[in-house]
């Protein structure tokens, strides 16, 4: 700010000394006479000779009308010249350095896609968060078909999912560092995918289950007794209070209990979790 | 022959138009200024334009006689009243204030918008108190009748030559004082210039043609340093050194000269 004042300062002064100088001049007689339209023409467009030029400037610093006139003209035809250029990006010179900078945002671009392409965000959440016991339970009543739908849907990248402000940050670090990250991430992604794609024991319980109350005379399926045992350990971490239930329905399919009945409270039980 | 001069210049309205918004800047007294320059070009079968002689560019040409004939326009609307001498000599802005005030005799706000759109460096408040002051030493701006007077060339051509005019009269001093001065310099009585002062507007300093057109083109017309550079034939570094270098005479000559530490402070 006082910088700017001391310039500000620094002009007004050279201003006072310049107006004083000229004021104070002792001016000759003006030399020449007045420039003709056509002279003033050639002088504007600097089509004169340098010694003519010369004279042309002599006459015009002590003629005031002569001097206005240059000065207009010439301020009006420049603008006009200006209006009448090319716009600026598609002037040959800029042309190389446009060129230039359009191949370096390309550059950083394509680093930035590289740094992120590996496979979504969701794949670099560590197995024990909850995230895929909620994921399992919302396909719990589903069909086999809507299952590995969103089975697919959890391998496919969610390219909506990387925000800009995520980008642009990473963006900015140093390559190595985030050649080490993707180095740190990739065995967890590999994991993630595989406890993804590998068939949950939950599930397939349910699914035998219901196949079980489908056709309970079937004997190639399952026993009622072996769905209870398998039950039984499903339910020991005690993470499902709805499964627990379950699985004391069909331990009591097991101890004989009349399956019509048993079968339909499991299946309300179920969609009770669906609309959960 | 005269249709095909008829069209040229019918091709170039648009710069007529511009040359006379940036001659008078109220739009209809402009219009009114270019409908008078397509008339005048008009005369005698387009005259005027068939003498180009092709040296220079056309719209170059025809823009040199358009302002002459712009300049006609204003001296047959508004008369031929002379500034005074210490507005001559300060010349840019001074001299456009004193022709809006004085000569179109617009009121003061309009004639420091129309100054500070030709002159966008300058900050409204200097060029307002600049028009103050132009009005408190010319208490009879804009009182005088301009007569109208009939365009003669010969006169025109030779306006400004004459001989050596150098401020000696004790009320331009004053004027001149009070605009160069009468913001930074307090306690002064009104009008009192030092002696000092007065000596050397009245024995005077000498500057190169050169000088003086840069020092005009900087100071008085705000002219960048790089478009005064390419109006001169110089480059910027060249312009600046010449600048600096002229700067630094002056001040050591007006110190020489005797004028008064108190006023050289404000000059460095």
């Amino acid at each position: 700010m006082a910088n700017r004042d001391d310039l500000k300062r620094k002009r007004e002064a050279d201003q006072r000394t310049a107006l004083l100088a000229l004021a104070a001049d002792r001016q000759s007689k003006t030399p020449g006479s007045c420039l003709t339209s056509q002279e003033m023409s050639i002088l504007i467009d600097g089509k004169c000779e340098s010694e003519l030029h010369q004279s042309f400037l002599t006459h015009l610093s002590s003629c005031d009308s002569c001097y206005k006139e240059w000065l207009e003209l010439s301020r009006e035809l420049s603008t006009e010249e200006n209006t009448q250029r090319k716009p600026f990006l598609f002037r040959r010179k800029f042309l190389t350095v446009s060129g230039s900078l359009l191949a370096a945002a390309a550059s950083v671009v394509f680093y930035i896609n590289l740094d992120h392409a590996p496979g979504p965000q969701k794949m670099s959440v560590p197995a024990s968060t909850p995230a895929p016991v909620q994921l399992e339970m919302k396909t719990e009543t589903v069909e086999d078909k809507e299952y590995s739908i969103q089975a697919r849907q959890m391998e496919s990248p969610p390219s909506s999912s990387v925000s800009v402000k995520n980008i642009l940050p990473q963006a900015m670090e140093m390559k190595t560092e985030s050649v080490i990250r993707a180095e740190k991430k990739k065995p967890i992604r590999t994991m993630d995918s595989a406890a993804m794609l590998a068939p949950d024991p939950r599930r397939l319980w349910l699914k035998k289950l219901e196949e079980k109350c489908n056709n309970p005379f079937d004997t190639t399926i399952v026993s009622w007794e072996l769905l209870a045992e398998q039950g039984e350990k499903l339910t020991e971490s005690g993470q499902s209070s709805k499964l627990q239930r379950i699985a004391e329905l069909v331990n009591q399919l097991a101890q004989g209990q009349e399956q019509q009945h048993v079968c339909m409270e499991i299946k309300r039980i179920v969609e009770e979790k669906t609309s959960d | 022959m005269a249709e095909e001069w008829k069209q040229k210049a019918l091709d170039h309205w648009d710069l007529i138009n511009r040359l006379a918004v940036r001659r008078f800047g109220s739009a209809p007294l402009a219009e009114e200024a270019a409908l008078f320059v397509m008339d005048s070009l008009a005369a005698n079968s387009w005259q005027r334009l068939q003498t180009h002689d092709e040296k220079g560019s056309f719209t170059s040409y025809l823009a040199s006689v358009s302002w002459r004939l712009l300049e006609d326009f204003s001296r047959k609307r508004f008369g031929r009243v002379r500034p005074p001498l210490w507005i001559k000599k300060l010349g840019g802005i001074w001299s456009l204030l004193f022709s809006l005030l004085c000569l179109e005799r617009l009121s003061l706000a309009d004639s420091v918008e129309s100054a500070s759109c030709r002159y966008p460096v300058r900050e409204k408040n200097s060029i307002e108190n600049d028009a103050l002051t132009l009005l408190g030493r010319i208490p009879q701006c804009g009182k005088q009748q301009g007569l109208e007077q009939t365009f003669d060339e010969s006169e025109q051509m030779d306006i400004s030559s004459g001989y050596p005019e150098q401020l000696v009269e004790k009320d331009e001093q004053e004027s001149l004082f009070a605009a160069l001065f009468g913001r930074v310099v307090k306690g002064k009585e009104e009008g009192q210039v030092s002696p000092k002062f007065s000596a050397i507007l009245a024995n005077g300093l000498t500057l190169q043609p050169e000088e003086r057109l840069l020092l005009k083109l900087l100071y008085q017309d705000d002219i960048s340093v790089k478009r005064a550079g390419g109006l001169l034939g110089l480059n910027r570094d060249q312009v600046n050194g010449r600048l600096r270098r002229l700067l630094s005479r002056l001040r050591k000559e007006l110190q020489d000269m005797g004028l008064e530490e108190e006023l050289l402070e404000h000059l460095r």
